[in-house]
């Protein structure tokens, strides 16, 4: 597996390549440090817990312009996050990524359609998570004035995870599971957002994002998770006792992020995103998440 | 906007210490103290007379997703190539009222140069890359100076009442300032402005979080 991730990972690299050669594209490196109020994504006290973690990313986008308003651009990614308190969540991933994008006229007011296909490769310290991700989307993106720009969007995501993850914990022999990968989860989202300049130097990033799907939370077992839940599988990441469900919820995200231009092609940014998941079963968490960081471009 | 260019004529630190001259150069700086660059200073009229300007041809040419120059300043007629020195495309176009255009995606240079046959404000914008932005001043008037590290400068005849007109991409509200002086006799002059800027717009060229640049 880790040979395939290695291709995964330089096929990742090569896209940037002609980059240095051609200027015809970017390479974005950043660091953004960011605190989850609720990583299990539980409902239960006992079951939260928060952590704070460090990601360190490399993106290269290479654009071909292959028409007068139509561009297709292939995109490479590449992160790792590591994690203060639990080590096993600790990951790297590799994407890459293809998007085609075609405006409807000429200049920046222009309103533009894109479609995007990517795939990429998540791999975890504890390897119940590793999985492959595969995901498409469009999206409708229209300046509405010089300060203020608007998107509205559908995605599709599905998470294929590797492990048949064990059925039999020595710690928690009577523990009621069901077949399946609980990290085997599809999404549907529809979603607006908007970015609006306050300044020369400062902009505003807003979205709100209705997502239908699954979701995986990990808590001690209870009656009521358990029948709501379409997977049950072992995950130690918590505690011996713990394991990890797949649930169908509808989920709202909002996210609200303030940016600042730093030098000639830096980019600070603090903010935050709310995740309200109402599950089948009554199973209804929240999560908030903070987060904090700087881009470059190259 | 005229109360603003009004306000902007007394803000300027008219300190012209010998205007019986030949040669004027003005001095320009900001609210900073800064030399200003990408400024375009002109004479208008003489004695309240426009005076007959020739077609001037030049280049503004596309260097590393610019324009190069940024700003530039003709005479009316006047006509301009675009040639493209980056090794991508771009697709020059403009919507100023002063001229309409669109050069569909090119490299090199493009067939004819586009000529600009009413006075005003072109602004230039790449279809491809919006954070590409441009300026062709069209004046009807010969008397020109692009400034440069805050300096412009012009060969003008003695005696007369010169009305000067001063712009620049970030003058705050967009006006062009105007300021009167005349030149007594054939001396070197220095005026002296300091005009009000508004900050660079950082943010057309600022990476984003999650975000795609094309």
């Amino acid at each position: 597996m880790l040979n395939f991730f290695t291709t995964v990972l330089l096929l990742s690299l090569l896209s940037a390549i002609p980059l240095a050669a051609l200027a015809q594209g970017n390479v974005d490196v950043s660091v953004e440090s960011l605190y989850n109020d609720n990583i299990s994504r539980s409902i239960q006290t006992i079951d939260i817990h928060s952590d704070l973690n460090l990601k360190l990313a490399a993106n290269a986008g290479y654009y071909w312009q292959v028409a007068d308003y139509t561009g297709i651009s292939l995109l490479g990614s590449f992160t790792n996050t590591v994690y203060q308190s639990y080590s096993g969540l600790n990951n790297i991933e590799a994407g890459l990524g293809l998007l085609i994008k075609h405006k409807f006229g000429i200049g920046e007011m222009a309103p533009a359609l894109s479609f995007e296909l990517g795939f990429r490769r998540n791999q975890f310290n504890l390897n119940n998570r590793d999985a492959w991700v595969y995901s498409t989307g469009v999206v409708f993106n229209k300046r509405l004035s010089q300060r203020l720009s608007g998107n509205v969007g559908l995605r599709f995501e599905q998470r294929d995870g590797d492990h048949n993850v064990p059925k039999f914990n020595p710690a928690n022999p009577t523990a009621k599971l069901k077949p399946g990968n609980s990290w085997d989860v599809q999404t549907r989202s529809v979603f607006v957002s908007g970015e609006w300049e306050i300044s020369e130097s400062m902009w505003l990033n807003s979205s709100f994002q209705l997502q239908d799907g699954e979701v995986v939370s990990t808590a001690t077992p209870f009656p009521q998770m358990l029948n709501a839940a379409t997977a049950v599988t072992f995950d130690t990441l918590f505690g011996a006792q713990t394991v990890a469900y797949r649930i169908p919820a509808l989920t709202k995200i909002v996210t609200l992020d303030l940016n600042r231009a730093l030098l000639a092609a830096g980019t600070g940014y603090f903010g935050f995103e709310y995740q309200d998941s109402r599950g089948n079963g009554n199973i209804d968490y929240d999560v908030l998440n903070i987060r904090a960081g700087f881009i470059y471009s190259f | 906007m005229r109360f603003r260019s009004i306000l902007f004529f007394f803000y300027g630190v008219f300190s012209a210490s010998n205007l019986r001259a030949a040669t004027l150069t003005v001095n320009i700086t900001d609210q900073n103290s800064n030399l200003i660059e990408n400024a375009v200073v002109y004479i208008k009229s003489v004695n309240g007379q426009s005076l007959p300007s020739t077609p001037k041809n030049i280049e503004v040419d596309q260097i590393d997703e610019m324009f190069v120059p940024h700003v530039s300043a003709i005479t009316i007629g006047s006509q301009v190539s675009f040639p493209n020195s980056d090794h991508i495309r771009h697709h020059v176009y403009s919507f100023s009222e002063a001229m309409t255009f669109e050069i569909p995606l090119y490299i090199g240079i493009p067939a004819a140069p586009i000529r600009f046959d009413h006075t005003g404000l072109v602004t230039l914008g790449c279809n491809i890359h919006d954070h590409m932005l441009g300026y062709i001043l069209v004046v009807d008037t010969p008397l020109i100076a692009e400034v440069t590290a805050g300096i412009g400068r012009f060969e003008v005849v003695p005696g007369g009442e010169l009305a000067l007109e001063i712009w620049h991409p970030l003058l705050a509200g967009d006006e062009v300032l105007k300021q009167s002086l005349t030149v007594t006799a054939e001396e070197n002059a220095v005026l002296h402005l300091q005009i009000e800027l508004r900050p660079e717009r950082m943010v057309r060229r600022a990476p984003r979080r999650n975000g795609n640049r094309y």
